[in-house]
């Protein structure tokens, strides 16, 4: 997954774990861009009575680095607040939720938007309202109306959303993780000599009908972009250092700093590339001591194992990482942005320091007619340049990963035919509940009754 | 940051050996409830804090100021004390109220903690 679950710690702690972030010039709003991260991975939309809301006990923080040293610049800070309005009853709602003061909705929640700007904090909102989830017909007749009640804007031409969002991002979770079996290619694969697949399949989107919970902000670009017009984004959640749980409350209680638990810049960095024994390790450290984990952009695992898994198929990706040449390429992407020269009219690099963070040139006017594998497809309006919502991260980061990208730092190197064209076979038609034309661009939750 | 800790007389778990049953923790476990600084707040206060206070709502324009520091509040009087004896013995201890740690070193008080629990 692009960072669902990627770790072992924070796998046990879903309302900490991040598992997208997007940044783009907004294709509406072209003097402003969007963040976006999203936390709580795989909802089920049925998932009540408690359905899935926001940790009161978390610091959720989207950051912007704007001039290239991987530390933020300027933060935003969530902080979410349960109101139950009534403690007598087993129900989340006691009749339809028309409206986010509806008195039929027993627990709400609500959050404050703090903006840290060079030390200088500042509180822009309180007390904002997110939505209910989607929980049914009968509940929540009107979801696109409610969450459009949430879409809150805010002076300084902010525009701010938390709250429920259906999945954007698809993947073939089930054959990834089923040693790397992409179902468009599974003939092709060794299958360790049992002979299972004689045929290639559709990929099959794991992710299609589950929910996020999203933070979502607008803000112009005058606001963010001091220096560079290059945008380093990512996110983070911390908790505090002591959880007791008080049984004589009946509850946790939480001490002490705050200290980062999850933290997420380019799709699938955690994931793919660091191994097991460091992600918990990852997950605590900001961008800007990103270098202790480079030799794992330089020296992916997955492309050693593209060869072994697809024999013959692979063989230029293969000679590659028997040289053990350090991949340059993913460097650029992941670490540095790629400087100017490298890609005609395009750059989005931030300097030298080695940090994973969505690196947006805000510069690039939103495409009229966007390519999901973005820069690779010719679309310099998306992936690596920051992240659109419907991006196909997957395929990109496989065909970068198999090679299709060294060309950009060594122009002698010969990708194989298949790099260009390995997929888990899906694309963004794959997300049943599509994207939105705009703000906050996920589409409409996934609603408990239509999908049980 | 202290390196020899000023503590009002501790809470002597010996007075009350039930208590001190109940609270029963490995060496390197959260301790709760140990008196540190004037106020000397003991398990009473402790139990005394709502739910709300242990996920503090923002105050604006608050002096935290930095990424990864909430804009709140540092430690309310209310708030309850976490100690962590995390090394009984160099006699290290960390002390956490609301948003605030400071680390202490103090045999004595590592020695009384050790005691109480074993």
């Amino acid at each position: 997954m692009s960072s669902h679950r990627e770790a072992p710690e924070i796998s046990k702690d879903p309302v900490a774990d991040s598992t997208d972030v997007y940044a783009f010039v907004s294709p509406d709003r072209p003097g402003t861009v969007t963040l976006i991260a999203n936390y709580i991975p795989l909802q089920g939309p049925a998932g009540g009575p408690n359905f899935y809301e926001f940790g009161d006990d978390v610091l959720y923080e989207i950051h912007v680095d704007n001039d290239g040293d991987g530390q933020p610049d300027i933060t935003y800070q969530f902080r979410f607040r349960t109101q139950l309005r009534d403690r007598d009853t087993f129900l989340y709602n006691t009749g339809p939720i028309l409206s986010l003061d509806s008195p039929n909705w027993n627990s709400r929640q609500f959050y404050s938007l703090t903006r840290i700007r060079h030390g200088h904090t500042q509180t822009l909102a309180q007390d904002l309202a997110c939505p209910p989830c989607n929980i049914g017909p009968l509940s929540t007749p009107d979801y696109a109306q409610l969450a459009h009640e949430a879409v809150h804007h805010l002076p300084g031409g902010i525009t701010v959303f938390a709250g429920q969002r259906a999945e954007g991002f698809y993947v073939d979770l089930g054959s990834i993780f089923d040693l790397a079996n992409l179902r468009p290619f599974q003939t092709l694969h060794n299958q360790f000599g049992m002979h299972v697949f004689s045929h290639n399949a559709p990929g099959v989107n794991a992710t299609a009908a589950v929910n996020v919970h999203s933070i979502a902000i607008q803000v112009p670009i005058s606001a963010l972009v001091e220096q560079n017009p290059v945008l380093g984004v990512w996110t983070s959640a911390s908790r505090q250092r002591v959880q007791v749980f008080d049984a004589a409350l009946g509850t946790n209680l939480w001490s002490g700093p705050f200290h980062q638990v999850s933290r997420l810049g380019n799709p699938l960095f955690n994931e793919v590339l660091v191994p097991l024994g460091r992600k918990d390790e990852w997950n605590m450290q900001p961008p800007s001591d990103d270098k202790q984990f480079a030799s794992y952009v330089a020296h992916p695992e997955l492309a050693g194992l593209l060869p072994v898994l697809y024999p013959g198929v692979f063989p230029n990706l293969a000679k590659l990482v028997a040289a053990g040449t350090a991949r340059a390429d993913l460097e650029a992407i992941l670490l540095t942005g790629i400087p100017s020269g490298i890609v005609p009219g395009f750059q989005n690099f931030t300097g030298p320091v080695l940090a994973d963070m969505l690196r947006l040139n805000t510069t690039i006017a939103p495409s009229k007619k966007p390519n999901q594998l973005g820069l690779i497809g010719g679309d310099p309006a998306g992936f690596p340049n920051g992240r659109r919502v419907f991006d196909d991260v997957v395929t990109i980061e496989l065909r970068a990963i198999a090679g299709v990208t060294f060309p950009l730092v060594n122009k002698s190197f010969k990708p194989d035919a298949a790099a260009g064209v390995v997929t888990d076979g899906l694309t963004a038609a794959s997300v049943p509940s599509g994207y939105l034309s705009q703000f906050p661009y996920l589409g409409v939750p996934y609603s408990g009754y239509n999908t049980p | 940051m202290s390196t020899q800790s000023h503590i009002d007389p501790p809470v002597d778990p010996s007075a009350d050996p039930a208590s001190a049953q109940e609270q029963r923790m490995s060496r390197r476990s959260v301790l709760r409830g140990a008196a540190v600084g004037a106020g000397a707040i003991g398990l009473a206060t402790v139990a005394g804090i709502t739910p709300a206070l242990a996920s503090p709502r923002p105050a604006s324009r608050t002096a935290a100021g930095k990424a990864g520091t909430p804009a709140a509040a540092s430690a309310a009087s209310a708030d309850p004390i976490v100690v962590y004896l995390r090394d009984a013995a160099s006699g290290e201890l960390e002390v956490f109220a609301g948003n605030t740690q400071v680390r202490l070193h103090d045999p004595a008080m590592a020695a009384r903690l050790t005691r109480a629990v074993r």
